[in-house]
């Protein structure tokens, strides 16, 4: 096994990559997040909603369905900018009625069906939920209404995230085991991304120092198992995928899902960083601690973000070798 | 009300499996396999043919070979059905120079598939 470092493969994947191909990474990348936001956001109220005031803080009442109409959006406009790309890059293809139905009949379409039922579930859910009242109930009816409410969004982030799973590698085989993987993977990485501006929020306002370290020393219990299992996940995916470890040196889509391990690793860094000694500090209101946490979550945001566009841009422009 | 609760809870996992598993057929990840002439070569004369194949069906979208005088006219284009090789042959004869082959694709499993040959004519 050779392990010298060429870049060439890269560079060349650089040279062909034009700005209609720019705009699909940049899409599909917004996608990525708004979704994950949306879905993650949901879960977040799931698991460490209940407190009236910390609810209101965390700001999840229009955060969803603006993630959820976004992520809608861009979903849209994938369709056009692949079936411009598909047709060398100009708008007139991105309009052709051959290439949109081309897109559209095979597994990118069932994709878009999938991923906009979930998202029109959510965001449905997300109003429904606010809409919601328990005025003259019975306790087990109020706890069936809870369930009930809870549902659709369920169902719709369940959707959402199914539909990662609809495209590319993880339909070949054996597609239940890598399909699951993919779905564990996201599942972890929704609840970590979505809960990135809650969590920044509710560190906020002096008044609710006491309810927000509770939630962030909680997440931090809950956090560290759910991101061990995306992180293993994501592992054996690659190397599923790469067929061994070599073609992380030699190929283009090798290189770039290097880079994007890099960055994780930083973010794995803040993460620790948070969980031991940040958020004990915020808990303990030690001086300037709640400044300093802000700020680590807030660069934290930035790295998942920097994460998703080297996704974006690995899924749009390359495949494994393998 | 506890045996409902713990319905509707896995009611979403229950869906996501059974969609998993209903998944009419798998699909292929189509990858190029080579082209005529090859990646980087040089050929002395201008080549009959040009080709690029690929190891599952793919739906060509696109496929253009420009050379020093610009875009090659072309014996035919893509049709955009599902195929495992497409060729063509140049309408004239190339003259002397550097050309590009420019194809894009649809494969079965909805990956969008793009690549660029080089190859010079002497």
């Amino acid at each position: 096994m050779s392990t010298s470092l060429s870049l060439q493969p890269l560079l060349e994947l650089l040279a062909q990559t034009d700005g209609w191909t720019g705009l699909r990474v940049l899409a599909a990348a917004g996608f990525y997040a708004s979704a994950l936001v949306a879905v993650g956001g949901l879960l977040f109220r799931l698991v460490f909603g209940g407190n009236p005031e910390l609810d209101r803080a965390t700001g999840l009442r229009t955060l969803v369905p603006a993630a959820a109409t976004l992520a809608l959006v861009l979903l849209l406009l994938q369709w056009p900018l692949q079936a411009g790309f598909l047709g060398g890059g100009s708008w007139a293809a991105a309009f052709d009625p051959g290439l949109l139905a081309l897109v559209f009949e095979g597994a990118t379409g069932q994709r878009m069906l999938l991923a906009g039922s979930g998202l029109l579930l959510l965001l449905g859910a997300a109003i429904a939920w606010e809409r919601g009242h328990e005025l003259g109930m019975t306790a087990s009816q109020i706890g069936a209404a809870r369930v009930l409410r809870k549902l659709p969004g369920l169902l719709g982030a369940a959707l959402v995230l199914l539909s990662f799973t609809w495209v590319g590698h993880s339909t070949g085989e054996p597609r239940l085991l890598l399909a699951s993987l993919l779905l564990l993977h996201l599942g972890g990485l929704a609840f970590w991304v979505g809960a990135l501006l809650p969590l920044y929020r509710i560190s906020g306002p002096p008044g609710l120092s006491q309810p927000a370290a509770r939630v962030l020393l909680r997440f931090g219990q809950v956090a560290g198992p759910v991101v061990a299992a995306l992180i293993a996940a994501a592992l054996w995916l690659a190397w599923r995928l790469l067929e061994g470890w070599e073609p992380l040196l030699h190929s283009a889509y090798g290189q770039v899902l290097l880079l994007k391990l890099a960055v994780l690793l930083l973010l794995l860094g803040l993460a620790a960083l948070n969980r031991w000694i940040l958020v004990p500090a915020f808990a303990a209101q030690a001086q300037r601690a709640r400044q300093r946490l802000r700020t680590s979550i807030a660069c934290e945001g930035f790295l998942v973000a920097l994460i998703l566009l080297l996704t974006a841009f690995l899924t749009t422009t390359t495949s494994p070798p393998g | 009300m506890n045996r409902l609760k713990t319905l509707l809870k896995i009611a979403p996992a229950a869906l996501a499996l059974h969609l998993l598993l209903a998944t009419p057929h798998l699909h292929a990840h189509a990858q190029p396999e080579g082209s005529l002439p090859a990646h980087g070569s040089t050929v002395t004369g201008s080549p009959n043919r040009i080709a690029v194949w690929f190891d599952h069906p793919m739906r060509l979208t696109l496929f253009e070979v420009s050379g020093p005088r610009g875009v090659v006219p072309l014996s035919q284009g893509p049709g955009r059905d599902a195929l495992t090789r497409f060729e063509a042959s140049p309408a004239t004869p190339l003259g002397p120079g550097k050309y590009t082959v420019r194809w894009r694709g649809l494969a079965a499993d909805g990956h969008v598939m793009a690549d660029e040959i080089y190859f010079t004519v002497r």
